[in-house]
């Protein structure tokens, strides 16, 4: 060994208890508490780590029926779930005389096909498995049909005919409409709907995408089965239809199927465009005088268009400030700091004619000015100071650690596929997705911020203000 | 048109159960030495796991005049350990991409976190830890108080039917704790201390009190391997067993309301029954007997009541008998227009036809519909764990899952009517009916 200088030497020692000491104080500090770098050691180091999603999207075209179809093969579950959009069929395409038409089409089209009656084709359904549901949004009619892999043919057979010849039997419309009716009624017991449809008005006024998709009392009582029919014939047709397919069978057989099902529907859709729409941001804040146990708040914004380039860099900006829950900032400043409310959110919509960011909360009376002065501050923030570096890559590591399970189930997994097409995202969408969200950055983020989270937000609040 | 054999598709159904049985509806079971029950459910479509803990302590085990300390201290559970200090928690997942929530309930508190299985570790480590370290300072409990009065008022204050069940389940359970909410009254709550939630987490909050389930994608063998990594070395408690009063008897409640900004009526009844722990024989019939008297459109008292005499906008019969103490029947209806005075006998007397109606052939297309729909809890990781650990938590055999199947498939005609004469004649039982505040409007 060779002689060290004194200094060194002394250096070394102290250089020895220096680090003794520290393997002391991280052992207190680690019996005591662990730092968010030693919590993600757990991951890093985790036997569990590096398994991927092997589900793959395959591209199918039906030369003969000219239909495009998303289709990934999952076998884990002995089940096939097919989902299918019919574009432009939604309730803001309703004639405004017949407000309300989609949601009950969708509510009673299973009910009668080709003369088979209603009830037989719910015992033939239930008996075997199949599950059918349509629903009605602002823009498109959405369909799904589940089955066991066993029954999936018969399942087609059935929906086929539902679509090209649907009965809707007089005693379940008449059922139906009373449900409407009650519905209806029933909405104005929630101060949450109230202020939902309440906001929906003040922001597009007399465009469809104002009224209430149920309709109203006077034109849900005038539908008549032949509109029904009218709908049917007129909206489900190919050239308006997304279709996905997931579960266990191969790629041959989604095509036969969806042949089947879809192959003899009307080329064309008989459907009218709508207006565009015309937002009016300088309109006051809507108060709605109500004797309620707390005061509920709703806010609106314009939002950016799904292909957007900023699309992403609003997600993030949105995620961060209401969208992450506990975690976002409306949340960590109104419920975690000051315990003023339940909870905040922010989410962002998509629509064929308008994009928003909604956002809201509610707070017993008492509480209820300071939530919404905070809330309103940060929305400020947002847009004058935008996030930080860490803030940003909080999100894209939530969003890229949570990619996994959005394939949780087969259901899911059809929907996703349908929606791919319908919003033009490509049958690569996801493997791209998470490249989207890793290549903003803060510029691109604080960009859409301060553009999106600007002074043109609709209020509406319902509450006792008195 | 297929043609259709009731028997064949019988056979069918079966066999798709069998299918379901080997691919995962088969949930294994262990147990580690401090006395955690785990329950692993293989699903490997996705890299994706859901680990739920149930404790079997909720708001029944509550002192009285302590109404909601089960649901506060399931909030303050997520303000920080003597490790895992303040928000590091809700980061953490947060930064792993987790959904993570928690639900209380009468009978069972329950803390979940579906997330990519690479992140498993982190999510047993942090569950673990919160199982015995929890620390809770004045001022979280403080803001997290306030926060559970908001949520209240939220679910409840401002939703007249919310009030309209609470109101009926107290008529039906009299002094038993189900007829407490589970959130507490407005006054408990603002009366809930520190000290209480303290309490409350050192009596139950104890791996021989939890039940740890896995779903997803993890094998058995990785799953003890973990487990007991992580949750191994925790103490077990001395536990404490709440005890229910027997209810009083056979009493026939019945609670009218009328509540302001009720738009629509409502009728329901609700019947205390058989469950997993009391008359377990009966559980099944009651199943059955739900599904075919109002479980859809097509069952009878739809028929009758909606479609034929057009009296009732909405009808249908739930029932679960997945619970600590009784199980539960219940009767919804929304009228179609004014209820009368007949219309409550008017809606036991096609209770009493539908049951008369009932054959074989029927119940056997019931029973069919019921299994066949059993492929589906495959699909969703997450809902298979949720039942599979409630039923656990609330002290089901093991073997549940297995025989299942079976147990539904031996319901007879005769089960029925016995399970039908005793929510008659031995059952508690309320008829809850809640009044419009006035004519509805025209728009």
């Amino acid at each position: 060994m060779s002689k060290r200088p004194a200094y060194l030497k002394s250096k070394e020692s102290s250089y020895w208890i220096m680090s003794a000491l520290l393997a002391v104080l991280i052992w207190v500090v680690y019996g005591y508490a662990v730092s968010d770098i030693e919590l993600q050691s757990l991951v890093d180091k985790s036997e569990l780590k590096g398994r991927t999603f092997q589900g793959k999207v395959e591209d199918i075209f039906l030369p003969e029926s000219k239909i495009a179809v998303y289709f990934m093969q999952e076998d884990e579950t002995p089940l096939v779930a097919i989902s299918f959009i019919f574009d432009k069929a939604g309730t803001a395409y309703d004639p405004q005389e017949k407000q309300g038409l989609a949601v009950m089409a969708a509510a009673t089209l299973e009910q009668g096909a080709d003369g088979i009656s209603a009830d037989k084709l719910r015992e033939e359904m239930q008996l075997n498995g199949i599950k059918l549901s349509f629903e009605a949004e602002k823009d498109l009619l959405v369909g799904k049909i589940t089955a066991p892999r066993q029954n999936i043919g018969y399942a087609a057979e059935l929906l086929k005919l539902i679509l090209a010849k649907p009965q809707f039997e007089k005693k379940y419309v008449e059922a139906t409409r009373d449900q409407i009716l009650q519905t209806l009624a029933a909405e104005q017991e929630s101060s949450q709907t109230q202020l939902k449809l309440a906001l929906n008005r003040r922001i597009y006024g007399d465009h469809p995408y104002g009224r209430n998709p149920l309709g109203t009392r006077s034109t849900v009582e005038q539908i008549k089965r032949s509109d029904l029919k009218q709908f049917a014939k007129d909206k489900l047709a190919k050239n308006n239809l997304y279709v996905g397919v997931a579960g266990s069978l191969d790629k041959t057989e989604a095509a036969d199927l969806v042949n089947k099902i879809f192959g003899d529907l009307p080329d064309e859709a008989m459907v009218e465009d709508i207006a565009e729409v015309n937002i009016d941001w300088q309109q006051a804040v809507d108060v709605i005088q109500r004797n309620d146990g707390q005061k509920f708040a709703m806010f609106a914004a314009a939002s950016t268009c799904r292909k957007c380039d900023d699309f992403y860099a609003l997600y993030i900006a949105n995620y961060l400030f209401g969208g992450a829950g506990l975690n976002s900032r409306i949340n960590q400043e109104m419920r975690e700091k000051e315990g003023l409310t339940y909870g905040g959110y922010s989410a962002m919509t998509i629509g064929d004619k308008s994009n928003l960011i909604l956002a809201g909360f509610s707070s017993s009376k008492d509480k209820y000015d300071e939530a919404k002065k905070i809330f309103l501050q940060e929305w400020q923030k947002v847009r004058e100071k935008g996030f930080d570096e860490a803030e940003l890559q909080a999100a894209k590591d939530y969003l890229t650690a949570s990619y996994n399970l959005r394939f949780a189930s087969t259901i899911q997994i059809a929907d996703m596929l349908a929606y791919m097409q319908k919003y033009d995202l490509g049958s690569d969408f996801l493997q791209k997705r998470n490249t989207y969200v890793e290549s903003v950055t803060k510029e691109e983020l604080n960009q859409a911020a301060g553009k999106y989270f600007n002074n043109n937000l609709l209020q509406a609040e319902i509450g006792n203000f008195e | 048109m297929k043609k259709f054999w009731l028997a064949i598709l019988l056979v069918l159904s079966l066999e798709l159960w069998q299918e379901a049985k080997a691919k995962g509806l088969a949930t294994q079971e262990f147990y580690l030495d401090n006395g955690l029950q785990v329950i692993v459910i293989e699903n490997h479509k996705a890299p994706i796991v859901e680990q739920m803990l149930f404790y079997k302590v909720g708001a029944v085990d509550e002192k009285p005049g302590q109404g909601g300390i089960a649901h506060l201290l399931e909030h303050l559970m997520f303000r920080g350990t003597a490790k895992v200090e303040g928000e590091q928690f809700n980061r953490a997942l947060e930064k792993n991409g987790a959904e993570s929530n928690a639900f209380t309930a009468q009978d069972v508190t329950a803390y979940y976190q579906l997330l990519d299985i690479s992140r498993l570790e982190l999510a047993m480590f942090l569950e673990a830890d919160r199982m015995r370290n929890l620390e809770i300072n004045d001022e979280a409990f403080a803001t997290e108080r306030d926060i559970v009065f908001e949520e209240r008022k939220q679910r409840v204050d401002s939703n007249p039917t919310a009030i309209f069940a609470e109101n009926v389940r107290a008529a039906l359970w009299l002094g038993h704790p189900y007829g407490r909410p589970v959130t507490g009254q407005d006054k408990e709550i603002k009366n809930l201390t520190r000290d209480m939630a303290v309490d409350f987490y050192r009596t139950y909050y104890a791996p021989n009190n939890a039940i740890l389930v896995l779903a997803g994608d993890i094998d058995l063998a990785t799953a003890k391997r973990l487990v007991n990594k992580y949750y191994g070395n925790l103490k077990p408690s001395e536990l404490i067993e709440t005890q229910f009063d027997k209810l009083p008897g056979k009493y026939k409640n019945k609670i009218e309301m009328k509540l302001p900004g009720v738009k629509v009526g409502r009728m329901i009844k609700m019947f205390a029954t058989p469950s997993l722990n009391f008359r377990p024989e009966m559980v099944y019939a009651l199943e059955v007997l739900a599904e075919y008297l109002g479980g859809d459109e097509s069952a009878p008292l739809y028929q009758t009541l909606v479609i034929d005499d057009d009296i009732a906008a909405s009808v249908s019969t739930s029932y679960s008998g997945i619970a600590r103490s009784y199980g539960e029947f219940v009767l919804s209806v929304v009228p179609k227009g004014e209820m009368t005075g007949d219309f409550e006998a008017k809606i036991e007397n096609e209770w009493q036809k539908s049951l008369k109606r009932l054959n074989q052939k029927r119940l056997d297309m019931v029973k069919q519909k019921m299994l066949v729909d059993l492929v589906y809890l495959q699909d969703n990781p997450s809902v298979l764990a949720q039942i599979a650990g409630y039923v656990a938590a609330v002290g089901g055999e093991p073997d549940y899952w297995q025989n299942y199947a079976q147990n539904i498939n031996s319901v007879t005609l005769e089960d029925i009517t016995e399970a039908a004469k005793y929510l008659q004649e031995k059952a508690q039982s309320v008829v809850g009916v809640l009044y419009p505040e006035e004519k509805v409007s025209n728009e």
